[in-house]
């Protein structure tokens, strides 16, 4: 065999080490099985194995997955929405500004995906064999140490382009790059790990909906409306229900690791009503929004007509007899879809009024 | 005294277990098939646990030895169920009652079965060791009901085939050895080393009879469990590294398609050293836990230890078989 085995439990002093440089003595230690014994301690065991050698552009091909690319649009794309809405209710947008904003939301992004990696992956929320994360740690292709460290420039990059975006405006900018950095920092890693205790529905909803639209107005013209902070909203909620989708998915992961999320408190059950609910809020927004005036009447038509797309993933929800039944498989990418979808539909329609 | 002669001094008493029993109604046709596959072979394997962990707790012999033959009464029960569900058409080399007769007749054997062993039980006055079967049944059918919906479901992740070992292979080994615990009147920290012990047994056991589903044993065909639309312990080796055998699996699966079950030989070789590795651990772990086991007060017999490390090494020289 050209591989073997090392079993560490959790109190064994070397654990943290070969969990953070991936190595175990020049050999590479890739995470093989979890398992909790009666005392509830959790042991370990990695299959040891020779370093690879990889060329540059699998290496790249591997980052781009650490990345977690596909993820991108659920940040960029409500922030074009804004953009657009307010060029359609005629105002100026200083686009340097706003490009600067977006980049940095796109950093932001990448370092809230990659600290996830390693905080999931240290805290053994995120084990081999199970969703979640890019599996880019779990499958050793980077350590945790230098995911963090990227992760870190990463953070660096997005607050810099926050500053300059938002430079002038330093009340504005001192609390929205205190959220983001709160955000980023504190989602999984300690001693906030909001989504280990049922706050990471909120903290998706804030920061993926009314901080990130209204953030890029006021970035690019120094003023924010109510419409922006709706399409926030509303946004918000497509993204809590694609976080909800994952979580409803990982209930039992969840409940035997003891990350409580708000799935795992309510119970499939309840956690699948509870979904329903944000999908009917974040719709309710939309036409709302589009009968009093803030947006434009086609949004509205669009969101009624997209409501749609919902459809398959409630009867799916719906027939599941739980998280491991058939139904629930890769619901997630349903819930992505609807998110993908509204947001580019919303870009979509807005360009071609602007345009046309 | 060795390791196998050890094992070898309590096999004979299992092996030779008066499975048979009268029942109060007769239906001739029915008692016959029942005798018939009691009296069909078989390894054995959880009279024997239940015989070694009671010896190893101290408990009373001819109490463990009537426990010991409700356990592989339970078992053949469960087997005719669980052929009902994979539609199995082979059980131990033979036709299965299923396959034989009808499913209705198959269900209503095994539901015989079991409740001739509720009956023993509650003759039994042991309360402690009902409940635990109780539990066991209401484990083997929700094992069952998640295997049923993981049929012809790709991607299926390792933390559900583990879920359902542990519900469909190691409630029923759990059952086994805490008979023993609980006729000796174990404390609550030697049960749960005991559920602990089991439930890697069963991964252990579970992992080992994967291994062997693409060459086929104890009379079942090679590639069993893809044939019945599962993903097992060695197709998920396969399924998580490779897309082309991923592919080949959905292929395989189509109604249409031509069972051809040959995979790239480097990813059979990948797979096999990859849950050679995984079954090496569980097997550790077992060693691990027993070694607690046995610096627990109500742990008696050292010799026991022997026992379970020969039986661990006999099933794992299955893998080279």
């Amino acid at each position: 065999m050209n591989s073997s085995l090392l079993k560490l439990n959790e109190n064994d002093p070397h654990l943290k080490k070969v969990l953070w440089t991936g190595k175990w003595n020049s050999q590479r230690a890739v995470l093989f099985e979890v398992y909790e014994t009666a005392d509830g301690l959790s042991e370990l065991s990695f299959k040891l194995e020779k370093p690879e050698n990889l060329n540059a552009v699998d290496s790249i091909k591997r980052f781009l997955i650490a990345l977690r690319l596909y993820s991108l649009p659920a940040s960029l794309l409500p922030a074009v929405a804004v953009l657009l809405l307010a060029l359609h209710f005629g105002h100026s947008i200083t686009w340097s500004k706003a490009i600067v904003a977006i980049l940095g939301l796109g950093f932001l992004h990448f370092a809230v995906n990659l600290y996830n990696d390693v905080f999931d992956y240290l805290r053994l929320i995120d084990a081999p064999g199970e969703r979640g994360g890019s599996g880019a740690i779990l499958k050793s292709w980077f350590s945790a140490r230098n995911i963090f460290r990227i992760a870190t420039i990463f953070l660096f990059l997005g607050v810099s382009c926050g500053a300059a975006a938002l430079w002038g405006q330093w009340l504005v900018l001192g609390v929205i790059v205190a959220i983001a950095v709160l955000a980023v920092i504190g989602y999984s890693n300690r001693p906030f790990g909001f989504k280990y205790r049922a706050l990471g529905d909120l903290v998706v909803f804030f920061t993926f909906g009314p901080v990130l639209t209204v953030g890029v107005e006021l970035a690019a013209r120094e003023s924010f409306s109510l419409a922006s902070l709706l399409i926030g909203i509303f946004f918000g909620l497509g993204a809590v229900g694609l976080l909800h989708v994952n979580n409803l998915e990982d209930i039992h992961i969840d409940q035997k690791r003891g990350a409580k999320t708000i799935a795992s408190l309510l119970g499939f059950s309840k956690a699948r009503t509870f979904l329903f609910g944000i999908y009917f809020l974040m719709f309710s927004v939309a036409a709302i929004a589009a009968s009093l005036g803030f947006w434009p009447k086609i949004l509205g038509v669009v969101a009624l007509v997209l409501v749609l797309a919902v459809v398959p993933l409630v009867k799916r929800a719906r027939k599941a007899s739980g998280p491991y039944s058939p139904e629930m498989e890769n619901l997630r990418l349903e819930a992505a879809k609807i998110h993908m979808l509204t947001g580019l539909s919303f870009c979509l329609i807005l360009g071609w009024i602007l345009i046309f | 005294m060795t390791q196998k002669n050890q094992l070898l001094r309590l096999y004979p008493m299992v092996e030779s277990l008066d499975l048979s029993f009268e029942f109060d109604q007769k239906v001739p046709e029915l008692d016959e098939r029942i005798d018939h596959l009691l009296t069909a072979g078989g390894k054995r394997l959880r009279p024997l646990l239940t015989m070694i962990f009671a010896e190893a707790f101290g408990a009373e012999p001819s109490r463990s030895l009537s426990f010991a033959r409700l356990t592989e009464l339970t078992h053949v029960a469960t087997l005719l169920h669980d052929d009902v569900i994979d539609q199995a058409k082979m059980r131990r080399a033979k036709p299965s009652l299923n396959e034989k007769l009808t499913n209705t007749h198959a269900v209503l054997a095994g539901d015989a079965l079991l409740a001739r062993v509720m009956k023993e039980m509650a003759a039994a006055d042991e309360p402690l060791i009902l409940k635990d079967l109780a539990e066991t049944l209401d484990h083997l059918s929700r094992g069952e009901w998640l295997q049923l919906e993981s049929r012809f479901q790709i991607n299926r992740k390792r933390h559900q085939l583990l879920k359902v070992a542990e519900l469909k292979t190691s409630s029923l080994i759990t059952w086994c050895v805490l008979i023993g615990a609980r006729l000796a009147r174990c404390s609550e920290k030697t049960i749960l080393l005991c559920r602990e012990w089991s439930s890697q047994f069963g991964i252990f056991f579970q992992m080992i009879d994967d291994y062997l589903d693409p060459i086929g044993s104890e009379g079942k065909p090679a590639w069993n469990d893809l044939q019945e639309g599962l993903i097992n312990f060695f197709t998920l080796e396969m399924v998580e590294n490779f897309s082309e055998s991923k592919q080949k699996i959905k292929d395989i699966w189509e109604p249409q398609h031509s069972q051809d079950f040959d995979f790239p030989k480097d990813q059979m070789k990948f797979a096999k050293e990859n849950l050679r590795l995984r079954i090496e651990d569980r097997k550790q772990n077992c060693l691990r836990i027993l070694e607690a086991l046995t610096k627990t007060r109500d742990f008696k017999g050292q010799e026991s230890v022997a026992s379970v490390e020969f039986l661990i090494t006999k099933l794992e020289s299955r893998l080279d078989s």
